[in-house]
């Protein structure tokens, strides 16, 4: 019995022995990631499967040997959202639902610019000791979304130059610098002559620095490179010597490192990951065209707007242009209507082009607009009746809004409370910091902690401070009285914040925008008020910008529309008693408007277990009217609709027909199966993504009523940055006003543009298996939890290490390629 | 001969576009008459190769083609020679680029020169007279050192000590004189590259490799840099593709400047293709009916810098060149009988050039004859108005110097046309364009062709007609002296006698023969007498420049050989080194060797690869060897291997320095 009892006993230790093995025992303990801007799948496949005439092997030989012969590769990954850099880098480097959801983004309520591109204010407050971090971090920061490479601690990990940069190292910009000089003055001339490559400096000192970290330093865990080169060039240069010879050095930098991590001590539980964000639309034969959107808005035609962007019209060929702080530019409008002369404070248009094949635009609010036309009105000094009929319709348009705007203020007044105590608290604790590190300290990272927190407290009270300001103006307009406005006796600026957008426009707004005076003037209705139908200048902008045309039609392979269709929000309250019952949702939907009345709304459905299902339905004629309420036809899937599955020779619906398949709910993976190697790919997927809003638990960090409350304010300034209009450009199109891209441009939810890459090799511990190519679809939100499922951080169901937990990290929404993750899985396809 | 054409059209562009496109042969110039019609894909140009004077001279000729009826007329017109010096073998590892002559490039004649001379004379002078037998000047020697940045400096000295303390009117003219003289080379140099790019982006039969196209273009992109001339050969890919890329950046950002302000000032984009596919120049036109309905739209010319034309009058009453096109709803142009045809009558305003820095120049204003000419002018005045007549450098007052980095900052920002040399470039791109374009009708590049001329600064320019009839006479001059005992072949003998002079000189000796070269204005050369023995000297060092290229090349840019390279021919190469002719390598090539050696795992590559630094004779061989032998993970069996190499050289006594010499004799046997 005894023997029984010290049997079991030595069974149950060998069990938790083996079980704690097993969770030690990660395959992956060692990750090298290249980050790789625009760099899509299909193209790479192309070059490698090509042979180079002068040396008889692939033009990528090493993408070839490490990735296509030594390790795996899905050629289906894809970007999930618009294929752009902000979003796709926060998707991939997060594992979460997005939260940065373009290039740039404006809060509504205050104008602050969210610029995630924007290096050199970023160094340049680096330099002054202002911040710590790239602006994308600090807004994860905000809502406590971890990276993935703040699993590993400071002392542990290399990060390279990157849009999600986290923290800086003035070493390698110095070293770089200096590795300009090849050693000599023979090679320092021919190199002088060509062109020193100053564009490269810290990308070439990043990759020196990681192959020194591979081969000599062996406590780092994780480091990463990331390389926009491909992506420049592609924008600029259409034509292939360019594009492959930018991609040959990409290959020859993956040689290196694949070279020197099998050399290394780790090598063999080192893995190598190449990882792109988006794919790229570029043609040898074509040139990308422009069309200017900023130019249409600010026209008469277009709501003669001033107009925002992050970046002046035509940089390149002002003197201006040089000035590289700027936060914001506005492009005045010769023909506004009412705002001539108030650019500085009053612009009614933000619009966010980059990426260059979509653009976003946030309008003022329509009835603000008529608010503002009013007070200007009687400010000028109208005559009765006129002017009991204009503080009429002016009380009228508070009355219907005061419901909604006494809540937002009363909610954001509770919010910026609990972040006021907050930030004192946080402002305490960082007055406290020490001023000076030692080497030890800054060796940890602990310099830029501190700096850290004090940048983010001075972030917050700069939303503190805008926020209230903006509140100041809502309450002064939220209390005005009629025999103060028909006195005259008020300041536009105390009633409305210059810079506020306010409210996102409905559909019925936006279809019904407001921009001025009719040319007849204001007129009084039969309700003793000003005629709202007859007083104003309108446009309907799903028909302004549908309606686009060019007259110089000259390349081949591209039409004279440059618009494709747009993409709006329908909440889902709006749409309530609208669908069926088989459609009924109460997730928002997103409609598509494309050209001759062609649309589609799509209709998104959460399960419990957040299992998504998504229904395409073809429709046409979708208006709101003033009250609210949508009405539209619903049509039979045909030709010539958004997004055109229905007429794609590609879409794989099984053998059952397209209409058929169109007609019912389908899962996510039933879906990108389905639609993923058509024209636009995973294009429902990516606009859902993109449109609805990813509302996060309360960080670790913020608990209790205040941190709920922090929480609320941080996810209001999210929606308040999302745009109200999503432009799509046509095939071969793009939106770029800074400048000019024809070479090719992304964005769009095309294949050719959303298709990325994702390839992984690693050493003989890491299991990884070798000559795989994943023939299943995945996109981006499968990355790092398939990483983070090969260094044992994160369970098969994507849920995360207790350490992890601790961290801040959430269970992981995407699907691991368990074709990679888990070898054994019988589904495997190897080449 | 003489063709007849039966189509009134044709007929009338043969006698018209006979000074650019119809060549009537002449000399060995062949224009065939092909009874078949034309496939599509008709080549643009036609590579012709020769033995003659133990090289190889390689003529291309552009083709155009011409449809009359059933007949295909295809005519040729020769645009450059290259000669390649082969040492009158089959081996092309001993093959040297040597000349290059743009067979439109001319020395100037008298009154030219004369008109050179004259300060602000910013014109043509006529023509050169197209006669003589002489062969034509070489537009560049391949295979000779850049001179450039000596002259420069030569040049500077000279002009500080003696010409800045003559009177302005003597001191212009010189200045003057030699500014013509730079630019018409420079121009020539221009529109050999220009047509390079064509010749190698179309579709051809190829009698030039790649490499040697690579490497004349790098050359002739060098001529012009002050230290391009000592460029190393392995470097010549990298700047090729490095600028050619830079083009085409300026070129595609150029067309969509011109067609986004075309689209927003109403008027009509039509890109020009040059027979290799790219759109270099674009034209702008306006609709007849357009501007006879007027337009209320304030235009803006920025980057279009032409006048008005809504409210130009001369328009609304337009006899000048008209052309009527035909576009569909979509606005594309179609033929006349597609079903959805609308008819426009286009009014050419101008055009531009696409490869510009920054904005598209124009070249030529239909409007405005001087438009572009002052635009060209506009630096040219400036820098003659300071250099030449107040003798003013950039660095001579810093009150012009303020104000002139003011100007050219902002003149760059803003993408002011004010640049010569990219202006240069478009007008000989555009020069090609007529030439070699089908596409454009007959009168339309007449018109081009004419305005072309008048826009042109430099009295030492002929006018494309006249250079087509020299291209002609050049080239049965070349043909003739190629062909003759004293003609290229005593030149490439010459040629060789120096090269052997390089080879058997130090540095002293070639510095101080150089300066008597110089003293002497090239007259004295540096000779060795033509033997076997030199001519196998010249043959081994020849070779080993090719193999240390391909060594370096490989080193540079391989990680791993066996992955990333072409083994066999780097074998081949390490195998030379390894033999007698490796002696000689450079440094440079050890350091290369040694890095091949630790990036490989081929156990062949590597035993060459120690073989080669053995027998390389120069201290920094047997220091990259002793570096490999004293690395520490290297295996047993290469340090054992790398010793024996030590070894034997020490006792060879190669070269080494006293240091490694210490070292190495401690090594155990």
């Amino acid at each position: 019995m005894k023997f029984f009892r010290t049997f079991n006993l030595l069974l149950l230790i060998f069990f938790c022995l083996v079980s704690a093995a097993e969770g030690l025992g990660q395959p992956v303990k060692r990750i090298v990631i290249v980050k790789i801007d625009g760099l899509p799948s299909y193209y790479v496949d192309k070059f490698v499967k090509e042979i180079d005439p002068s040396t008889g092997r692939s033009m990528l030989p090493w993408i070839e040997h490490v990735f296509y012969k030594n390790g795996s590769r899905v050629p289906n990954f894809y970007t999930r959202g618009y294929s752009i850099s902000g979003p796709a880098w926060g998707v991939l480097d997060t594992g979460q639902h997005m939260q940065v959801k373009g290039n740039v983004e404006y809060d509504r309520y205050t104008l602050h610019p969210y610029d995630y591109l924007n290096f050199f204010p970023y160094y340049l407050n680096y330099a002054f000791k202002q911040n710590a971090d790239m602006p994308a971090v600090e807004v994860l920061d905000q809502l406590g979304v971890p990276l993935i490479s703040d699993i590993f601690p400071y002392e542990r990990r290399y990060k390279s130059h990157q849009l999600y940069q986290r923290g800086n190292n003035w070493e390698v910009l110095a070293k770089g610098f200096v590795k300009h000089y090849p050693g000599n003055i023979s090679d320092f001339l021919d190199e002088w002559t060509i062109g020193l490559p100053f564009r490269k400096t810290t990308t070439n000192q990043n990759a020196h620095d990681i192959l020194r970290i591979v081969t000599r330093e062996h406590n780092v865990d994780y480091m990463d490179y990331y390389d926009v080169s491909f992506d420049h060039v592609s924008h600029h240069n259409n034509d292939r010597p360019s594009r492959i010879n930018t991609l040959k050095e990409i290959d020859r930098v993956i040689g290196q490192f694949w070279t020197a991590i099998e050399t290394s001590k780790r090598g063999p539980e080192t893995a190598l990951v190449l990882i792109s964000d988006h794919g790229f639309n570029s043609d040898e034969e074509t040139y990308s065209q422009g069309f200017n959107i900023v130019r249409l808005l600010a026209g008469a035609e277009g709501g003669a707007h001033h107009t925002v962007t992050k970046r002046r019209l035509l940089l390149e060929y002002s003197v201006k242009g040089i000035y590289p702080l700027t936060p914001l530019i506005r492009t005045v409008s010769k023909d506004s209507r009412y705002l001539s002369g108030q650019s500085q404070d009053y612009p009614t248009a933000l619009v966010d082009f980059d990426g260059n094949e979509r653009s976003t635009v946030h309008l003022r609010n329509s009835d603000l607009n008529k608010l503002h036309i009013l007070l200007q009105q009687i400010k000028k000094g109208l005559r009765e009746p006129m002017l009991s009929a204009a503080a009429a319709s002016v009380m009228d348009l508070i009355g219907r809004h005061r419901s909604k705007w006494e809540s937002v203020s009363a909610e954001m007044k509770e919010e910026l409370a609990a972040l006021d105590r907050w930030t004192a608290a946080r402002a305490a604790k960082v007055d406290k910091n020490p001023k000076k590190f030692s080497p030890e300290q800054i060796a940890m990272g602990m310099d830029k902690q501190a700096r850290r927190e004090f940048a983010q407290v001075a972030l917050d009270r700069r939303m503190l401070a805008d926020n209230r300001a903006y509140l100041r103006s809502l309450d002064s307009l939220l209390s005005l009285k009629p025999d103060t406005l028909k006195a005259g006796k008020f300041n536009i600026r105390d009633l409305i914040h210059p810079g506020a957008m306010g409210e996102h426009n409905s559909i019925h707004q936006l279809q019904n925008y407001a921009f001025g005076v009719a040319p007849t003037g204001l007129v009084i209705g039969g309700d003793g008020m000003i005629d709202d139908e007859r007083s104003f200048e309108r446009v309907d902008y799903f028909d302004l910008l549908i309606s686009q045309r060019v007259r110089n039609n000259v390349q081949e392979k591209i039409g004279n529309r440059p618009i494709d269709f747009t993409i709006a929000r329908v909440p889902a309250r709006e749409l309530e008693g609208v669908l069926s019952s088989e459609n009924a949702t109460d997730q928002d939907a997103v409609w598509l408007a494309g050209p001759e009345g062609k649309q589609a709304l799509l209709l998104t459905r959460i399960s419990p277990n957040g299992e998504r299902s998504y229904r395409y339905l073809t429709i046409s004629s979708l208006r709101q009217n003033r009250h609210g309420k949508i009405e539209f036809d619903v049509l039979e899937p045909r030709e010539g609709h958004p997004l055109r599955y229905f007429e794609d020779l590609q879409f794989d619906t099984g053998g059952e027909s397209p209409a058929d398949w169109l007609g019912r709910w389908h899962t996510e993976i039933e879906w990108l199966n389905a639609v993923h190697r058509t024209l636009y790919s995973n294009a429902l997927m990516s606009i859902v993504e993109q449109t609805l809003h990813h509302p996060l638990p309360p960080p670790a960090h913020a608990v209790g009523t205040d941190g709920v409350l922090i929480q609320r304010f941080r996810q209001r300034q999210r929606d308040m940055s999302e745009p109200e209009i999503g432009i799509l450009a046509n095939y071969h199109w793009n939106f770029d006003v800074r400048g000019f891209n024809p070479g090719g441009n992304h964005g769009s939810f095309f294949r050719v543009s959303s298709n990325s890459t994702f390839m992984i090799a690693g050493g003989d511990r890491t299991g990884i298996p070798r000559g795989l190519a994943v023939a299943a679809p995945y996109d981006s939100l499968s990355f790092a939890p398939t990483v983070l499922n090969l260094m044992g951080f994160i369970d098969d169901r994507g849920v995360p290490t207790r350490d992890l937990k601790g961290m801040g990290f959430q269970p992981m929404p995407g699907r691991i390629v368990t074709e990679i993750a888990k070898p054994s899985n019988p589904s495997l396809s190897r080449r | 001969m003489i063709r007849i054409c039966a189509n009134p059209r044709k007929l009338f562009a043969y006698l018209a576009g006979s000074v650019f496109v119809c060549i009537v042969s002449a000399g060995t110039v062949s224009a065939q008459v092909i009874g078949q019609p034309a496939e599509n894909s008709e080549p643009a140009f036609r590579t012709d190769s020769k033995m003659v004077a133990g090289g190889e001279m390689v003529t291309i000729f552009s083709r155009n083609v011409a449809k009359d009826g059933g007949l295909t007329i295809v005519s040729e017109t020769p645009l450059f020679s290259i000669f390649k010096d082969t040492l009158d073998d089959n081996d092309p590892a001993n093959d040297r680029l040597r000349y290059i002559w743009l067979l439109t490039y001319t020395e100037p004649g008298f009154w030219q020169k004369a008109a050179s001379a004259v300060p602000f004379f910013y014109t043509r002078a006529g023509n050169k007279k197209v006669s003589g037998s002489g062969p034509p000047p070489p537009l560049i020697d391949l295979n000779r050192p850049n001179p450039s940045i000596w002259n420069q400096v030569f040049w500077i000295a000279f002009k500080r000590i003696i010409v800045n303390d003559l009177s302005i009117a003597p001191r212009s003219s010189i200045l003057q004189y030699r500014q013509n003289g730079s630019d018409h080379k420079k121009a020539a140099i221009a529109s050999a590259l220009a047509l390079l790019t064509v010749y190698q982006d179309a579709e051809n039969e190829r009698i030039l490799s790649d490499q040697d196209l690579s490497d004349i273009q790098a050359k002739l992109m060098l001529d012009n840099k002050p230290f391009g001339g000592r460029m190393q050969s392995e470097n010549f890919s990298r700047l090729v593709k490095k600028e050619t890329a830079l083009t085409r950046d300026y070129r595609g950002h150029n067309w969509e400047l011109l067609r986004q302000h075309a689209e927003a000032q109403g008027l009509i984009f039509d890109p020009i293709e040059m027979p290799d596919g790219s759109a270099t120049h674009a034209i702008l036109w306006a609709d007849r009916e357009e501007i006879n309905a007027g337009s209320s739209k304030k235009f803006d010319g920025r980057f279009l810098n032409i006048r008005d034309p809504w409210t130009d009058p001369s328009l609304k009453d337009w006899d000048g060149y008209l052309e009527t096109r035909w576009y569909d709803d979509q606005d594309r142009e179609v033929e006349h009988d597609h079903p959805k045809a609308r008819a426009k009558t286009l009014i050419p305003l101008a055009v531009y050039g696409l490869d510009n820095p920054k904005i598209p120049v124009i070249l030529i204003d239909f409007r405005n004859n001087k438009n572009p000419k002052f635009r060209e002018m506009s630096r040219r005045v400036l820098n003659d108005v300071t250099g030449n007549v107040l003798s003013l450098s950039k660095f001579s007052s810093v009150p012009y110097f303020l104000g002139r980095f003011l100007l050219d900052f902002t003149t760059s920002r803003r993408g002011t046309d004010f640049n010569q040399e990219s202006r240069r470039r478009s007008y000989a791109q555009l020069k090609t364009l007529i030439a070699l374009d089908d596409s454009l009708s007959v009168p339309l590049r007449g018109e081009m062709a004419k305005r072309v001329e008048s826009s042109t600064l430099n009295p030492r320019q002929n006018d494309l007609d006249v250079e087509l009839q020299i291209a002609r006479l050049q080239y049965r001059n070349l043909m003739l002296y190629a062909d003759r005992p004293d003609g290229l072949a005593k030149r490439i003998r010459n040629d060789r006698r120096e090269e052997m002079a390089r080879l058997k000189s130090g540095t002293a000796s070639r510095t101080f023969h150089s300066l008597i070269s110089f003293l002497t204005f090239g007259n004295y050369k540096q000779r060795r007498n033509y033997n076997s023995a030199n001519i196998a000297m010249i043959d081994v060092s020849r070779r080993l420049q090719y193999h240390e290229r391909i060594v370096r090349e490989t080193a540079a840019r391989s990680v791993r050989p066996e992955i990333d390279s072409n083994v066999a021919q780097l074998r081949e190469s390490l195998d030379f080194i390894a033999s007698d002719g490796g002696s000689k390598a450079a440094a440079k090539t050890a350091k290369a060797i040694a890095s091949i050696f630790m990036a490989t795992r081929l156990p062949d590559l590597r035993e060459r690869a120690l073989a080669g630094l053995y027998r390389i004779n120069n201290p920094e061989a047997k220091s990259q060897l002793l570096a490999i032998y004293s690395t520490p993970d290297i295996d047993d069996h290469w340090r054992v291997e790398t010793a024996r190499y030590l070894r034997r050289a020490r006792t060879e006594g190669l070269k080494m320095s006293e240091h490694d010499s210490r070292i190495i004799a401690g090594l155990l046997p």
